[in-house]
């Protein structure tokens, strides 16, 4: 039997295939919507990161929209909105706009970055009782406060860069002595902190430590102190720009240590670029990498997620996308267990309670709402060939550790 | 003592930092009694020149450096003629003050939607280069553009004294009536002085670019390390600005090392309450405030 291909009949087929192409973007338009609400950084200190964030929390929603045709909750399908505004890296400017998001009936909240920012921002949400799942806040007062409605998808600052601490008991040989600094501000100091007193447990020497002014322009002290006491490793819980200065410093003064570490900066490509061949070795904690195992409830693996990312955004892929994406991801988890998008005390507790595996790892909050300092741990991560690989812990490694780091001079 | 050394050497060299990045702030300030709050924004846009210079076109920030301070020049004088003057003219002298903040904000978010918020340095070949001298380890391109900036300074100081724009400069500053009386075109000085300090601030935004990390956010920063290295070393005078600049340097790093790096700035503002109770024009002040 032939069939004759008319040119009705390819006018047909074309549309028919283009309504079917179309659907669940226009599908997923006409449903009804679960609104996310809260500021984020789009200018401002903080930018960089804040676009990285909101990219993670869009990248999963776009995902649900168009690809799943919505979210099911209750037998209905909802389409997830993230309505996130700028708020300047200002923290002042990033509690009026969402005073006016509260006024309006935003129930569900995604965090700002930053813990200056998420800090006041997370006081007015708990007082309006609508939970706040965030990614950009780590600092102890977050979690020191009482707060049932704030949940946080990192440890609290004190212990997150304990991680960082127990990948050098595996080194070999062991390191001797450390010098850490720390700026004073809500996380880096509670951070520092911790780690001094992690490192004191593990029976390491902290030969030297330094309370630096947040906003760094010049870290002579600490080159003397490295000239000086010659310590194994520096571990610098600094923000991203602060790390860079002092990372540059010590390149050019030439102080050489065995390790160079510092809580943020190698994660973004412009360090990297920004150091050239003196960023290799230089490690850093990662609270996500597109190589992690994992399986998840809506892209169903970590690497499909990321292949989605790529697909679909220009902002390069660093940790706080997967970090951000958790958020939706635990979110949807609970819209659906509950079976209603209005109940925030339910929804809460459901958030209290949550233990799932996602494209994130293991979401499980600890009571006062901060991440299991365990299961949300993070991994540690190298500069190795110009890119960052995971070198702890062994269930998550993709190399071995630079031990020692090439010094500066040799470099 | 070698730790003592390498701290007041450290303190010289960031202090040239900060004195370059005021100088041009004194100069506006001590001719036109104007605190120009936009002009931060001309050191971190002579930082973003350069790094467009360096990354996009290959060529070396220190080759730049001219043309981009006649870039400063240019921008500076066109906008103080053309924006700062009428809005004086047809407000009040505070006017100046809101309309270089209003021109700060508008700039500081162009840079932003152009380069985007990342943090960004410029490293040329020598970046990493280090000197030894017995124990002193020194960072070239610091001691370079210290170098450069004593230069610059010391020519602005000549161009001061000796060239006739500077005598007419001076001029106005002491008495404008005066000098106008004697066939001086004020407002043309008002805006060539303001574009030669804008050009000096571009002109330390180069050097801050090779030194430090910068983003579109920091232009505060300077503005307000301007503000304090003028205040200490004396408004309108460039040698007072690189004295000022000198002095919060090394008492910044000597406070980093035996005090505590946390009471950096708390000493820094200690200082400027005092000069400002014992000797409020700074300490070589300026040769033309006391005539007013």
């Amino acid at each position: 039997m032939s069939i004759s291909i008319t040119r009705r009949r390819s006018l047909e087929l074309i549309g028919a295939a283009g309504a079917v192409a179309v659907a669940p973007r226009v599908g997923a338009q006409a449903l009804p919507a679960i609104t996310f609400g809260g500021t984020i950084p789009f200018s401002g200190r903080w930018a960089e990161i804040g676009q990285s964030v909101h990219a993670g929390y869009t990248t999963v929603a776009k995902y649900v929209n168009e690809v799943l045709g919505g979210l099911e909750v209750g037998g209905r399908r909802y389409r997830l909105d993230i309505k996130m505004v700028d708020d300047a890296s200002d923290p002042q400017r990033g509690i009026t706009l969402l005073q006016r998001q509260l006024d309006d009936g935003v129930s569900l909240f995604l965090g700002t970055y930053s813990t200056p920012m998420v800090l006041p921002q997370a006081a007015m949400t708990e007082r309006a009782r609508r939970p706040m799942v965030q990614a950009g806040g780590g600092g102890d007062a977050i979690f020191t406060q009482g707060y049932r409605y704030i949940f946080g998808m990192y440890p609290r600052a004190s212990r997150s860069a304990f991680p960082a601490v127990d990948s050098m008991t595996v080194l070999n040989p062991r390191p001797q002595s450390f010098i850490v600094v720390y700026t004073n501000d809500p996380f880096s100091k509670p951070q520092g902190l911790g780690v001094m007193a992690r490192l004191r447990e593990r029976g390491f020497n902290v030969v030297d430590s330094f309370e630096l002014p947040f906003q760094l322009q010049d870290i002579s002290a600490v080159l003397t102190a490295v000239r000086d006491k010659k310590p194994d490793v520096v571990m610098c819980l600094t923000s991203d720009q602060n790390s860079l200065l002092i990372a540059r410093q010590m390149a050019q003064n030439r102080a050489d240590v065995k390790m160079l570490f510092t809580s943020l900066g190698p994660q973004t490509p412009s360090f990297r670029q920004g150091l050239g061949k003196f960023a290799e070795g230089i490690s850093c904690i990662s609270t996500w990498s597109p190589s992690f195992p994992y399986k998840d409830p809506i892209f169903g693996t970590t690497q499909k997620f990321a292949e989605y990312y790529q697909a679909n955004n220009t902002v390069p892929l660093i940790y706080h996308q997967g970090t951000a994406a958790g958020c939706i991801v635990a979110y949807t988890s609970v819209l659906r267990a509950v079976g209603k998008i209005d109940d925030t005390e339910a929804i809460r507790d459901g958030l209290a309670r949550i233990d799932i595996e996602s494209l994130y790892g293991r979401i499980k909050f600890t009571p006062e709402g901060d991440g299991d300092p365990v299961l949300m741990g993070s991994a540690v991560t190298q500069v190795q060939g110009g890119d960052l690989k995971v070198i702890f812990p062994a269930a998550l490694k993709e190399a071995n550790p630079i031990w020692p780091m090439t010094a500066w001079s040799q470099r | 003592m070698s730790t003592f050394i390498q701290t007041v050497v450290n303190g010289v060299l960031f202090g040239g930092i900060l004195s370059i990045a005021a100088v041009g702030f004194s100069l506006i300030f001590g001719v036109m009694n104007v605190i120009n709050l936009a002009h931060g924004v001309f050191v971190i846009g002579g930082a973003y020149a350069a790094l467009v210079a360096w990354s996009t076109l290959g060529i070396d920030p220190l080759l730049a450096l001219p043309v981009i301070m006649a870039l400063g020049y240019v921008l500076g004088s066109q906008f103080q003629r053309h924006v700062m003057q009428p809005a004086v003219r047809r407000g009040n002298p505070v006017a100046a003050l809101l309309v270089t903040f209003g021109f700060a904000l508008v700039v500081v978010n162009l840079l932003t939607v152009w380069f985007s918020s990342a943090v960004r340095n410029i490293s040329p070949s020598y970046a990493f280069v280090n000197l030894r001298l017995g124990d002193l380890s020194i960072d070239a391109v610091r001691l370079v553009c210290f170098g450069i900036g004593l230069v610059m300074i010391a020519a602005l100081s000549l161009f001061m004294r000796r060239s006739r724009l500077g005598r007419v400069i001076r001029a106005t500053a002491q008495s404008e009536l005066g000098a106008r009386l004697c066939g001086v075109d004020s407002k043309g000085v008002y805006a060539a002085t303001f574009g030669v300090g804008s050009a000096f601030g571009a002109a330390s935004g180069v050097l801050i670019g090779m030194m430090l990390p910068f983003t579109p956010a920091e232009e505060t920063l300077w503005t307000v390390y301007a503000f304090i290295v003028v205040t200490l070393g004396g408004v309108g005078s460039p040698a007072g600005a690189m004295l000022g600049g000198v002095l919060m340097g090394v008492a910044a790093t000597l406070t980093q090392t035996y005090l505590g790096a946390v009471y950096t700035n708390m000493v820094m503002f200690l200082i400027l309450l005092l000069m400002l109770l014992v000797r409020p024009h700074g300490i070589l002040g300026s040769a033309f405030r006391a005539s007013r």
